[in-house]
């Protein structure tokens, strides 16, 4: 029952998660330092099992490190654990409302950020701690504007679509 | 008599009127109503809005049914148009549109026949992903002869070089990732240094000895050391200038020459060995 529910679940997601890298190579969003997966692999976390998440969070992760001039394994390893947590919370955060969501993905964006940031420096190629905090507030900064947006079309999407009182 | 008028009363009845239509006939000159040049319009005017409701009246069944009729047909008109209109509309858009991408594809055409090397024009496909790396696709690879540490610039300066070659596609490396290196000269005092990224959208001028001849709006451009970068290609300018915590070197900082998220083409450079 379970798997079943879980094979129809997999193309919207694989879908989304298609568009989103999509979006993610364009200028705009490059410049930004926006983290649409991030956000992504946070949202999805919220609605599945901590396995199920973790599994999303390295595809996305691994994905991103693919499409990088970076190393592999940076944004993978960071990104399931993002999942893996993101799904660990998910009995915490109220997931129809927008500010306990985007709450959690920027949480979930400063973890990411000091992760990759702390990857780095072990591997010895961290810049300066200056445009190091430059970047990761940016990217922190941004990611949760965008979350907040995106997180305002998911609560008013699944309000409309369930909430039996609006529909 | 009497018996006769009486008898005779519809006949004498009209002699009366065509005789007084005949006198009104010969003295009308003469009589000042119908001198008046106003009898007519008020005639008019009282006579119109009252023929005016009638014809209205009379012909309103027959322009409402004519209404009706012609609705069906107005809608398909109006439809017709609507599509009509948006389609060149669009037709417009797409023809500004190649007008825009014609005079950009001249001007790098122009570029292209200034440059001293040898230069191949690439589109850009898509930026990285990841927040800490600075590089973009382009659509040109080895199976264009494109090489590795190829330098890849645009008209404003040096955008980076050839990180990764594939047969179809290369990835090149910013000079703003904070992998990037590249030997600079101040134009104007010529003091040299080495031109870092700082994975930001700035750059960092090191290995400036304190006390250098370095100024801000100083343009820094390449110098032609470490064999990637062709000489005298601008890099970026100097913003802000200070000295570092040990008191031994300046701290330079410089913004790029070239606006990376506006890019769309860039040349890609021979590499400067096969040149020379």
């Amino acid at each position: 029952m379970n798997n079943e529910k879980t094979r129809a679940w997999f193309p919207k997601e694989i879908f989304w998660l298609l568009v989103l890298f999509f979006i993610q190579q364009l200028p705009l969003v490059a410049d930004w330092g926006v983290d649409l997966p991030l956000i992504f692999v946070v949202l999805v976390g919220l609605r599945s099992e901590p396995a199920q998440s973790a599994g999303w969070g390295l595809t996305a992760g691994m994905i991103q490190d693919l499409l990088s001039a970076g190393g592999i394994g940076t944004n993978a390893i960071s990104k399931t654990i993002v999942g893996l947590a993101s799904s660990l919370f998910k009995m915490h955060v109220y997931r129809e409302k927008v500010l306990t969501q985007t709450s959690l993905i920027a949480a979930m964006s400063i973890f990411h950020e000091l992760f990759v940031y702390g990857l780095m420096r072990w591997d010895g190629e961290a810049p300066r701690a200056e445009d190091a905090f430059s970047t990761c507030f940016r990217s922190v900064l941004f990611t949760t504007l965008a979350g907040l947006a995106v997180c305002f079309f998911v609560v008013r999407f699944r309000r409309r679509r369930f909430d039996p009182a609006t529909a | 008599m009497v018996k006769f008028l009486l008898k005779n009363i519809s006949g004498i009845f009209l002699v009366l009127i065509l005789s007084f239509c005949v006198w009104l006939l010969t003295h009308r000159g003469s009589i000042r109503f119908f001198q008046a040049p106003s009898y007519k319009t008020v005639t008019l005017d009282v006579w119109i809005p009252i023929q005016k409701s009638v014809t209205w009246l009379i012909s309103f069944p027959e322009n409402t049914l004519n209404a009706v009729r012609e609705l069906g047909s107005l809608q398909k008109e109006v439809a017709r148009l609507q599509l009509e209109n948006q389609s060149l509309r669009m037709e417009l858009s797409n023809q500004q549109s190649l007008e825009s991408e014609l005079a950009r594809l001249k001007e790098v055409l122009q570029i292209k026949a200034k440059l001293p090397h040898q230069a191949k024009i690439a589109r850009i496909i898509a930026h990285d992903p990841s927040t800490w790396n600075k590089s973009f696709v382009i659509d040109l690879g080895s199976d264009d002869g494109v090489e590795q540490d190829s330098p890849v610039i645009s008209e404003q300066g040096i955008v980076g070089r050839v990180l990764e070659v594939m047969p179809k596609h290369s990835r090149v490396l910013l000079l703003t990732d904070k992998e990037s290196s590249i030997s600079g000269i101040d134009q104007r005092s010529r003091v040299s240094g080495v031109i870092q990224g700082t994975g930001r959208n700035e750059l960092r001028y090191g290995y400036v000895s304190a006390g250098e001849d370095v100024q801000s709006d100083d343009l820094i451009v390449s110098s032609g050391l470490g064999g990637i970068y062709p000489e005298g290609y601008a890099i970026g300018t100097v913003v802000k200038k200070t000295q570092s915590e040990n008191g031994l070197n300046e701290d330079i900082q410089v913004v790029p020459s070239v606006d990376f998220g506006a890019l769309d083409y860039v040349f890609v450079l021979s590499p400067v060995s096969a040149d020379e």
